[in-house]
């Protein structure tokens, strides 16, 4: 499948993306000449010249260094918070599958209630609850307001997957109930997870950015690719690199991750 | 070679709106082959699921089940699933029509096996390897290195079907329940699966209940032999016995209509 997927051009540049912006935020500090929150007041508002590639922003900062350690932010809040929602996905959703019944009932009528709600406005209500969001914070309730998705999707291969022969033949052969899952059911089971995960990274990541631009997720100094923006909003007219290139990185990013996620899935087709 | 290893008294099962066995009795000693022969649909697989308590939710079963070991009397239907589970697949083994169906097509055959003895032999990793590969090898594949590292659909039906008799015997059962093991494979596959059958069943010594419904693998193949017919068992005794002087009017009709050799 990875063969086929890189024949795929669509995929290769979107993992290409996903790669290249990876290379920025693991080697940040030795691709920024700067730090992203030194303050030099006298070169303030540079418009993009060989000293600072993209620009400085109102307080003198480097723009480029800001962008290169916000793709930290960016693609750890992505990852994590995928991650959180796909492992809680797993367990409730497998768990609802393979038991059915009551158990199945509650799980599921539990993930509709979730998805009753529009989940933007679930995350802000919650960041509103605690003052002062930490970035893990913002990671573990993105994750824990999208995790309904993978949930359904893995119940929906359990599903069928359990009344397979082979599952009966384990039953028989006295394997017990967790390690059927774990080792049988879950790994059968998890590809349309995998595309929806994919596809979940670039929801996330602009969930984070549209907190960060609300003023709701990263804290500055600290730069995020939202709150780059956000702070470029009083100085639009003047200075267009420092809402052009993060709005960029935003763009091409999710793309990256659509892109191959869509791939993937048009392959397991 | 008297003693008796298995003993079904009066088993009743069947679902809310009807009844599949009614009242079914007998016994399967140590070491010998018992077959049990009827139609499709006489609740012959429902049989083998109950023993160890694998029927579906909706399904009662009533009666007893007694597994003797060591002179010791034990209940199968009275356990707990906790109980019944080390039963499973360790004293008591399986083997089944569809086996290739039976393997996890995502998983190398031979990991399949490992899972086995290291489940119910507590096995370190490296020895359930080695013990694998001589297991593969006893069920006659000249290359059990091939058949450990394959998929089960790189594997023909009726290589699957060894693997299978490999799996069941990993944890050295006392009795194995062999439901129609052969009914899906060639006539020349089918008899190889027969012989090793009996082979291990020479070297380990442990008995067999055969479920089918070819008579001519019965005469063959088994010590004793049970008719079912309609929920009931109609007809048991030896093999020969039967073959050559039914009583019940339903076997000799069953003889009359079958291929004989």
């Amino acid at each position: 499948m990875v063969k086929r997927l890189l024949r795929n051009k669509w995929a290769v540049l979107g993992l290409g993306i996903i790669l290249f912006m990876s290379f920025l935020a693991l080697f940040a500090p030795y691709i920024a000449k700067y730090e992203p929150t030194s303050i030099n007041i006298e070169e303030a508002l540079l418009s993009p010249s060989p000293k600072h590639l993209l620009g400085t922003d109102s307080l003198g900062r480097d723009l480029f260094s800001r962008i290169v350690y916000g793709a930290r932010i960016s693609l750890s809040v992505g990852f994590l918070a995928v991650g959180i929602a796909v492992i809680i996905g797993l367990i409730l959703g497998s768990i609802a599958g393979f038991f059915g019944g009551w158990v199945d009932e509650l799980i599921m009528r539990f993930v509709d209630i979730m998805l009753c709600f529009p989940s933007f406005f679930l995350i802000l209500s919650l960041v509103a609850i605690v003052s002062k969001p930490s970035i893990y914070l913002i990671m573990i309730i993105i994750g824990l307001t999208s995790w309904m998705g993978p949930a359904r999707l893995i119940r929906a291969e359990i599903l069928s997957l359990k009344e397979e022969n082979f599952i009966l033949a384990l039953k028989i052969l006295g394997i017990p109930i967790i390690r059927i899952i774990c080792r049988h059911l879950i790994p059968n089971a998890i590809s349309p997870v995998l595309v929806n995960a994919t596809l979940g990274v670039a929801a996330a990541i602009l969930v984070e950015s549209s907190l960060s631009f609300l003023g709701l997720g990263v804290q500055p100094p600290t730069p995020s690719w939202g709150n780059i923006l956000m702070e470029a909003k009083s100085t639009l007219g003047v200075a267009w690199w420092i809402t052009l290139f993060p709005g960029l990185c935003i763009l091409l990013t999710v793309l990256g991750f659509n892109l191959l996620g869509e791939a993937i899935r048009e392959e397991l087709k | 070679m008297d003693n008796i290893i298995l003993e079904v008294k009066d088993l009743r099962l069947g679902f809310p709106n009807k009844e599949v066995l009614e009242g079914v009795s007998f016994t399967v000693r140590e070491g010998e082959v018992f077959s049990l022969v009827g139609e499709s649909g006489e609740g012959k697989t429902l049989l083998c699921l109950s023993l160890t308590q694998l029927l579906p939710k909706e399904a009662y079963v009533w009666g007893e089940v007694n597994f003797y070991e060591e002179a010791q009397k034990i209940n199968l239907l009275a356990l707990r699933e906790e109980e019944i589970r080390r039963f499973r697949g360790s004293r008591i083994s399986y083997i089944f029509q569809e086996s290739l169906a039976s393997l996890n097509p995502f998983l190398r055959v031979g990991y399949q096996i490992e899972e086995v003895l290291l489940f119910h032999k507590g096995l370190s990793k490296r020895e359930a390897y080695l013990k694998t590969l001589e297991l593969l090898e006893g069920v006659g594949f000249r290359e059990p290195q091939r058949v450990y590292l394959s998929f089960p659909h790189q594997i023909s039906g009726g290589e699957a079907q060894r693997v299978m008799i490999a799996m069941a015997l990993a944890s050295e059962p006392k009795l194995l329940i062999c439901d129609e093991p052969t009914s899906n494979l060639d006539l020349t596959v089918q008899m190889q699966i027969l012989k090793l059958l009996k082979d291990k069943k020479q070297k380990l010594g442990f008995s067999i209940l055969f479920i089918t419904h070819d008579l001519t693998l019965v005469e063959k193949f088994s010590q004793r032999v049970a008719i079912i017919h309609q929920g009931e068992i109609i007809e048991e005794g030896e093999t020969k016995e039967i073959f050559d002087n039914p009583q019940a009017q339903y076997t000799q009709k069953l003889l009359a209509s079958s291929f004989r050799l």
